[in-house]
């Protein structure tokens, strides 16, 4: 299939942005963390996107408390998902995909829940 | 593909040509780029048909098409608003050829994720009068759909009420067994295995299945809960609170994955039957002849 109409949203641009001061305040650290942090110390996150994108449209998607927490979820489900989980060809290699609305579509949308 | 594009080219040059006047050019090339598989390109060279052809019908093939091109490229929004559009209106090519934009849409309902929808029409579909080349494929998608609805009464209802739909009786039974076996697959608790975590974090990921989930999770929190500990006996009550701060989220986030878990296993099993399903019997909007419209 070809064509140039796969183009992806940024995070940023998402109508329902609930970050908030604190929010903002990780959001900054997150992109310390990926611009100058995660080039020196990672050997690259297995998913995609990685765990900082994931945790940055978390916390601007649903605020700081909620987005933490399921930063830190994905942090935890991380070694399940490599076993478990659908792999893609990325820019960067091949990853495992597990975006946000895998893991809180469930909660918005019953139809989804099995 | 190159063979098969060629043939449906002169095929459809062949059609058009005996009934009056020939088809624009770009009806032609934009059935031979279809044939290649670039549906973007056909799209805007059905377009043009459209805004060149002054025959009604040839122009609402070319929406037809562009429709089908959306269909293949998985532009199902795209592909539901011009099926949607052509459906809704009175056209020659809805009374040469009954039901077929109708089953498109359902199917691009089906792409969208929208299976009430999807199988709500095509159910529609097996009641009016239609070409039997469509029927069974009809009712085919209208059992995947109810399926995928979660509705499996109702599936199953549709296999029974249509017996001679099927190409023998062992192969309805099979059909039907297995249809019915969704109703026993994937029924992990998601509550359950929340309060299990609750208790002991970590359980509630191996009681979805996930056994390094749960590993991890009753690693962090062990090492935060320690520390807490530790700190606590050693009188540290400033680091006793920033530990228990992050332990907060630990737990609160171990809780969540056991749920999220639950979810994920339920609906991998879920998937991973309807895929066999489809291996057996096909793609769930089976492919129709709509070379010579």
């Amino acid at each position: 299939m070809r064509g140039p109409w796969h183009i992806s949203t940024p995070a940023s641009d998402s109508p329902d942005q609930a970050a908030g001061y604190l929010g903002d305040t990780a959001n900054r650290m997150l992109d310390f963390y990926s611009t100058v942090l995660n080039p020196v110390i990672s050997t690259g996150c297995p998913c995609f996107p990685s765990c900082s994108d994931y945790a940055r449209d978390a916390i601007i998607r649903f605020g700081f408390i909620p987005g933490t927490i399921l930063a830190l979820e994905r942090l935890m489900h991380e070694p399940g998902e490599i076993e478990h989980g659908r792999v893609i060809r990325t820019d960067r290699g091949l990853r495992i995909h597990d975006p946000l609305s895998a893991n809180t579509d469930w909660l918005f949308d019953p139809s989804t829940s099995r | 593909m190159k063979r098969f594009s060629w043939i449906t080219f002169t095929s459809i040059l062949v059609s058009l040509s005996a009934s009056g006047s020939p088809p624009p050019s770009s009806y032609l090339f934009a059935e031979y780029l279809r044939g290649q598989a670039e549906y973007y390109r056909a799209i805007t060279e059905y377009h043009r048909c459209v805004f060149e052809s002054d025959d009604p019908l040839l122009r609402e093939i070319c929406l037809y098409r562009i429709g089908v091109c959306y269909l293949e490229g998985k532009q199902c929004s795209d592909a539901v608003t011009i099926l949607a559009s052509l459906a809704s209106r009175q056209s020659n090519l809805q009374e040469r050829y009954p039901g077929l934009i109708r089953y498109r849409l359902a199917e691009a309902y089906y792409c969208e994720g929208q299976y009430g929808r999807a199988a709500e029409m095509a159910a529609g579909l097996v009641e009016s009068p239609i070409q039997d080349t469509l029927r069974k494929p009809a009712l085919y998608s209208t059992v995947i759909a109810r399926t995928q609805s979660g509705d499996i009464a109702e599936a199953l209802a549709c296999i029974d009420q249509n017996p001679d739909a099927w190409e023998n009786p062992s192969g309805a039974q099979v059909f039907r067994r297995q249809i019915a076996a969704f109703n026993t697959i994937g029924h992990k608790k998601p509550g359950l295995a929340g309060i299990l975590s609750a208790i002991v974090p970590g359980s509630g990921q191996v009681y979805a299945g996930r056994l390094r989930d749960g590993l991890t999770s009753f690693v962090f929190n062990g090492i935060f809960i320690a520390g807490i500990v530790s700190a606590i006996d050693s009188d540290h009550t400033e680091t006793a609170w920033i530990l228990g701060f992050f332990e907060l989220g630990w737990y609160s986030a171990n809780i969540y994955n056991a749920m999220n878990d639950c979810h994920k296993t339920n609906h991998l099993a879920w998937e991973s039957h309807l895929n066999t399903i489809i291996l057996m019997h096909g793609r769930p909007f089976p492919s129709v002849d709509d070379s010579d419209l």
